[in-house]
């Protein structure tokens, strides 16, 4: 199966976040990765547990390139870890 | 302007508290998101793709500098320093923090502003021609019944959970600027028998996934059963509008499958068992609102000033402008002067904090202090003097407002797209920037004249491209942003919606495609024959085959 | 369930049942819309009867029985699904029903004053239900644009008459 991670937003501020081993990131590299269907549905179970935290968990598929990185396949996840194509200034690919 | 009495800032500063109480209470847990999430769009906080994003009505695309001003400083302290101006005349920030939203909401009560109803299946702001109390072919200002609309529509009880978004538009003028024909209820300011205003009353327009003109319902309302009849058109929606498939909740839906015929017998139905009742407005109400769109103090002016003609004659940029941006006024001397939100390569309807403080002080100097958003997703200036015309373009240079290109290819109706939006299936904008700095050579633009673009990045239609006469439509082919060219579409009184041109195109190729339209177009037309009239009198197939080949 | 009704929270004394044997027991019964049609007349001896109307309901069908039954259900099937904040008003406006117009479904306290507003006033809701929530929403707002089911007087009106009882006085 294609490895899969858990992404959301943050309550507080709307930003994109991923499900870490031990709680939320907002770096993608440091999500919890799933090669099961099984291993997904626990992390989402463990996400929407923190619906109080965190706003309309989904899964998500992603590609893991040899240094370890984690890159979305789809383009709209990509652009979520970044920020809009058309203000590089804003968003995470700002920092 | 209106100004808000008592009563209106009483509710909107309880509005306001009302929303931090939610607020506070989603953080605290006592609201689940599924409670909160209806009650946090009719506030009109979405979330979006990388952030909430906070969506304030305009009403009817009216501001006063003042409010301006404010939307610059909400821009700066709240926000990265930029707004977005929409197609409902109204304008998003994409960076609020929840927690910080209620402190905006309480920035704009302090300038009779809120985000009331710009979300949620309610009754949304209503829009009007951006020209109103100005155009020179308006029979009487809309303001003054979108103003009675606004104040009705506002947490009205039976209608705030619809079966789906509603929204109203209205116009005054011969001219159809306000698109009311692909609204839910269009209406038409009309001249009665008597001589009389009253009103001509559409319903079922919409774009989205099933694209529908209006029907029209009525010929003649009279002006105090206004209220009356919209609140019987809005029970039947309520009632009898489909709950089953979000995508056929719209009141076109319904409509289209009872008929119009049917649709306005259960309304007239309706309206007969209401229309004396407590809805019937007092005319003093009606005296007060009217009161609140007086015309601002015109000077007596020539009909035509020798220093303005002398100004275009000498200064070709000047005259270029005026020639595309500057509408007739209705009053001798005086303009309306469009800016262009549209600079080529630039991101259509963007406005940063500090262009907002700048035309918040051109309108001040120069307009009366009044603003108008127009749903082209522009800026208006209503009231300005013939002699200031060219003192304002110069100032707008300095803030890189001045693209003189209303109209025209330039001026690309672009919803935000995947940019930004958590619904879009591709990118809108970066289309919209390429297609305005493919056709950025002035000459060219010009001499291509009227025609309109209209980019969706999804099948919703944020982005009017059903009404574009030219639209383009954003999907997602196999994990590919793809792009649908539709042609023949009219969002004006001769309303229709455009054809699907062929298969479309990658994102490679959408603007060379656009293009060969455009090359098409100026190798066929005759004379000064517009877009739309070369497609109307030709039909499609010169595109099909330029496009195509002729196989 | 509890009932928040007249600013508190009550014990609900009515039963919903769904056969004539059990209607005809002694005490308040909710019965369902098509066991109301189909025995209305031996229903009708009974003083306590509510009928439970589904929000899709032909409100005429009851046209002859609004001053024969005692209370009307209202559904929401979900807090979105607002077509019986419209039957709410007609059954109070049109037909003149006076005795109890109840909510039932997940209806929340930030609907309540549009509830209230409509002609609905008894809201079936948890036994922990915070009332306090409740009324702080029903009392929020100082004004209201336009007149429905209940007696506030619409801003459109109350301006003229305090003008008017100003020039009055």
């Amino acid at each position: 199966m294609a490895l899969e991670i858990i992404t959301a937003n943050r309550l507080g501020d709307g930003l994109v976040i991923f499900l870490t081993a031990d709680g939320w990131s907002a770096r993608i590299d440091e999500a919890a990765v799933s090669e099961s269907k099984d291993a997904t549905a626990a992390l989402l179970a463990r996400a929407e547990a923190d619906a109080g935290l965190v706003v309309g968990p989904y899964e998500i598929t992603v590609e893991q390139q040899p240094d370890g990185s984690l890159h979305p396949v789809k383009y709209r996840e990509a652009l979520r870890t970044r920020g809009p194509s058309v203000r590089t200034d804003l968003g995470y690919q700002a920092a | 302007m209106y100004v808000y009495d008592e009563l209106d800032r009483g509710l909107v500063n309880e509005r306001v508290e009302e929303f931090r109480d939610q607020v506070s209470r989603r953080i605290s847990g006592e609201l689940t998101e599924e409670q909160f999430r209806p009650l946090r769009l009719m506030n009109g906080l979405y979330l979006q793709l990388h952030a909430y994003m906070l969506r304030v009505a305009v009403p009817y695309g009216v501001l006063s500098s003042t409010q301006m001003r404010k939307l610059a400083r909400i821009a700066r302290v709240y926000d990265r320093g930029y707004g977005h101006f929409t197609t409902r005349q109204n304008i998003q920030f994409n960076w609020p923090k929840l927690e910080e939203t209620p402190d905006i909401l309480a920035e704009l009560a302090e300038v009779e502003m809120h985000a009331i109803q710009t979300s949620g299946n309610c009754i949304r702001n209503t829009t009007a021609d951006q020209f109103a109390g100005a155009a020179a072919d308006e029979l009487e200002d809309p303001r003054i019944w979108c103003e009675i609309i606004r104040q009705w529509s506002t947490f009205h009880p039976e209608f705030t959970f619809l079966p789906r978004k509603f929204k109203i538009a209205v116009t005054g003028a011969v001219s159809d600027r306000a698109a009311i024909k692909v609204h839910d209820i269009g209406i038409v300011l009309v001249q009665g028998a008597d001589g009389e205003v009253g009103f001509e009353i559409w319903a079922g327009g919409g774009l989205g996934r099933t694209p529908m003109i209006a029907k029209k319902i009525r010929d003649f309302l009279p002006a105090a059963d206004l209220l009356s009849y919209l609140e019987a058109m809005l029970r039947v929606y309520n009632r009898f509008g489909r709950r089953d498939n979000k995508y056929k909740a719209r009141i076109k839906i319904l409509v289209h499958e009872i008929g119009a015929d049917a649709y306005r017998d259960a309304v007239e139905a309706e309206w007969a068992d209401i229309r004396d009742g407590a809805l019937a407005l007092p005319e003093q109400e009606i005296s007060r609102i009217r009161e609140a769109f007086t015309p601002p103090a015109f000077e007596v002016l020539d009909t035509a000033s020798t220093a303005f003609e002398a100004r275009k004659f000498e200064d070709r940029g000047f005259a270029r402008w005026v020639a595309s941006n500057v509408r007739r006024h209705k009053v001798a001397g005086y303009a309306i002067a469009n800016i262009s939100l549209k600079p080529a390569g630039g991101i259509p309807g963007d406005a940063t904090a500090e262009q907002m403080d700048a035309v918040a002080d051109y309108a001040d100097r120069w307009s009366f202090g009044e603003l108008r958003v127009a749903h082209e997703q522009n800026l208006v200036l209503p009231h300005v003097r013939q002699d200031d015309l060219y003192d304002l373009w110069l100032a707008l240079g300095s803030v890189e407002l001045d693209a003189p290109n209303i109209g025209t290819l330039g001026d690309i109706i672009a919803c935000p797209g995947m940019d930004y939006c958590s619904l879009a299936t591709a990118r809108s904008i970066p289309i919209a920037q390429q297609i305005s700095e493919r056709f950025a050579d002035l000459e060219r633009l010009h001499d291509i004249g009227s025609v309109s673009l209209n980019i969706s990045g999804c099948i919703n239609a944020c982005g009017h491209h059903h009404v574009g006469n030219i639209g383009i439509l954003g999907v997602d082919k196999k994990g590919e942003e793809f792009y649908q060219v539709t042609l023949g579409g009219q969002a004006d009184e001769n309303a229709s919606i455009g054809k699907i041109i062929g298969p479309g195109f990658a994102s490679d190729a959408i603007v060379d495609a656009i293009e060969t339209i455009i090359e098409t177009y100026l190798s066929v037309r005759q004379d000064d024959e517009s877009f739309i009239g070369t497609l109307n009198r030709l039909g499609q197939t010169p595109f099909k085959e330029a496009l195509y080949g002729t196989a | 369930m509890a009932l928040l009704k007249n600013g508190r929270l009550i014990q609900d004394r009515w039963t919903t049942v769904d056969n004539l044997t059990d209607a005809l027991k002694p005490g308040g019964v909710l019965v369902p819309l098509e066991l109301w049609l189909a025995e209305r007349d031996t229903l009708r001896g009974k003083s306590a009867v509510g009928v439970i109307l589904p929000n899709d309901a032909d409100l005429d069908l009851l046209a002859d029985d609004y001053d024969r039954i005692a209370a009307i259900v209202l559904t929401f099937p979900s807090m979105v699904d607002g077509r019986a904040f419209s039957q709410a008003r007609l059954i109070r406006e049109r037909f003149g029903f006076d005795g109890e117009i109840r909510a039932r479904g997940p209806v929340i306290a930030d609907q309540y004053l549009y509830l209230l507003r409509c002609g609905v006033d008894a809201v079936e809701v948890p036994d922990d239900t915070n009332v306090e929530s409740w009324l702080r929403n029903a009392r929020r707002f100082s004004a209201v644009y336009q007149p429905a089911a209940d007696d506030r007087i619409p801003a459109y009106r109350r301006r003229h008459l305090v003008a008017a009882s100003a020039i009055a006085s």
